[in-house]
């Protein structure tokens, strides 16, 4: 009996000592940003027929590894890590397309700390398609079109969707002001047409019809224009010269209170 | 319904009381929901749908965990230990047997489906109230109950299929085997099933035969129901009626098959 207390209290002292030991020595788990490599991570669809109903689950534990690795990146992380992480981001989200913390996660990093918007924006995209009720991830997309890549015809599509979804007036009017700029006038009166429809408030209203005026005014100061190179083979010097012309009988007003005119072959109301 | 079935029924259930079925599984649920507890607000910002979707996960283990442990070492048992001949002595049939093994083992899934709903529903509550500005847009509590149930129906119709498969195979570890094949193949054989449909290069007789397993496999992953829990995702109209009809005709099949296999078996 004292023979096999005495074997389990040495035991248990090895054991004791052991462990403190071992917990002494760990190394401490860093994580390493070389040599991600993408093509070791399993497909999605190989991922889909193991998991089958656990997806969600997977798509949890894929997220936040790729959280824990987005906190480990900066400015001067390479692209190839970039595109691991992008790959680990990728997987969450086909494992569970409405997730919306992957796409949050790439909205952060993507455009503005590794300067990959194009990438962030096709990573929303699917989003668009499976979260229908979500007028951020839109907003998200329409915001990157403007603010990187400059694209205004883009951004106005995305940015209408977001505020169709909403039911925002708010955007739909920045929608249109985006949209007038890449010089889709069209689109912008359909769609305030359409805002306006469903828009009770009086002051909301007025301004939603103030800039469909204006535009109205745009589209109808552009078709003068087109005529008038038509006729006489170049752009005229200023809008004065479509009266002068007698292209049209006068200028529309615009409801900004500023005259129309003409900047570098483009209409301007504001 | 038939008395002897009934009796053999509350055998099966009481053999898994016996086991301490009701003690694991409400251990399961307790350890599922303190983890949920722990580890969820880690993850992510999306707190309410993690956590939806990891108690339903704790229902769909749970209730596997009990085929795989439980009815399935209990009718492998009953042959290999020759305990079969206690209850199939006269005046109980063979059909009679299988059926009260089913309608036991369905109790005590039905169990283990309430005892886990309850941890999984107050995570759930809990994580609303105290992130009440991550409750998905769309949630409902009776949708997370359907979601729940049909996870529970989803069990009963792969225990259906586990039945049938022992019926025909003599070795309990080709059982087993064969039980965790069928349970993945279900879970996706209808999305490999669309995705062949939708390939042009994959020949017509590899496509019949994808056709042909989705006829045979059951279709587990039309019972899972976690974006309509979630996200409040439309169904297709009637698809619930649909499931129930589904379900109840596979599991009736899977059942006179195995009854008139098990007839012809040599015990």
């Amino acid at each position: 009996m004292i023979k096999k207390g005495l074997v389990l209290i040495i035991a248990l002292l090895f054991y004791v000592s052991g462990f403190y030991w071992l917990s002494l020595n760990q190394p401490m788990e860093t994580f390493s940003t070389e040599h991600m490599n993408a093509r070791l991570l399993p497909s999605v669809s190989f991922l889909k027929a193991v998991c089958g109903e656990f997806a969600p689950l997977v798509s949890d534990v894929f997220f936040a590894y790729g959280a824990v690795l987005a906190s480990n990146f900066n400015h001067s992380t390479p692209k190839e890590n970039w595109g691991y992480l992008f790959q680990v981001l990728k997987l969450s989200r086909d494992m569970d397309p409405y997730f919306k913390d992957p796409y949050r996660l790439v909205q952060g990093i993507y455009p503005w700390i590794a300067k990959m918007p194009d990438r962030a924006i096709s990573f929303l995209k699917k989003g668009v398609d499976f979260r229908t009720w979500d007028a951020i991830l839109s907003y998200y997309i329409g915001f990157d079109y403007y603010f990187f890549s400059e694209r205004y015809r883009e951004s106005a599509r995305y940015l209408f969707m977001s505020a169709r979804i909403d039911h925002n007036p708010f955007m739909g009017t920045l929608a249109s002001k985006i949209a007038y700029r890449g010089g889709d006038v069209d689109t912008g009166i359909t769609f305030l047409t359409g805002v306006l429809k469903n828009t009770l408030n009086e002051k909301t209203r007025n301004t939603i019809m103030m800039r469909i005026n204006a535009l109205r005014g745009v589209k109808l100061l552009k078709k003068a224009v087109t005529e008038y190179k038509k006729r006489y083979g170049r752009m005229p010097g200023s809008l004065e010269e479509l009266v002068s012309k007698g292209i049209i009988h006068k200028l529309p007003e615009n409801p900004y209170k500023t005259p129309y005119r003409l900047e570098a072959g483009r209409i301007r109301f504001d | 319904m038939n008395n002897i079935i009934l009796r053999i029924a509350w055998l099966s259930f009481n053999e898994g009381i016996r086991q301490r079925t009701i003690y694991g599984v409400s251990a399961f649920g307790l350890i599922m929901a303190a983890a949920a507890y722990t580890f969820i607000p880690f993850i992510g910002f999306d707190v309410c749908r993690v956590v939806i979707d990891f108690m339903l996960m704790a229902v769909s283990a749970g209730c596997l965990m009990i085929i795989f442990f439980l009815c399935l070492p209990g009718l492998i048992g009953d042959i290999r230990d020759q305990t079969v001949y206690f209850v199939l002595s006269c005046p109980v049939s063979r059909e009679e047997y299988i059926l009260g093994r089913f309608f036991g083992f369905t109790m005590i899934l039905f169990i283990a489906l309430v005892i886990l709903d309850v941890p999984a529903l107050l995570m759930v509550k809990l994580y609303m109230m105290k992130y009440p500005g991550y409750v998905p847009l769309h949630f409902e509590w009776h949708k997370l109950l359907l979601a729940s149930f049909f996870r529970f129906y989803a069990a009963l119709v792969f225990l259906s299929f586990v039945f049938l498969v022992w019926s025909i195979m003599e070795s309990g570890v080709l059982v087993s085997i064969a039980a965790i094949i069928a349970y993945l193949i279900g879970q996706n054989i209808n999305t490999v099933k669309n995705i062949a449909m939708a390939s042009k290069t994959m020949g017509i007789a590899a496509k019949k035969l994808i056709v042909f397993a989705s006829w045979i496999f059951p279709n587990l992953g039309y019972f899972n129901l976690n974006t309509y829990a979630v996200y409040g995702v439309k169904l297709p109209e009637y698809y619930m009626v649909k499931l129930l009809v589904y379900g109840l005709s596979y599991m009736s099949i899977a059942i006179v098959i195995t009854m008139f296999l098990f007839k012809r078996r040599d015990l």
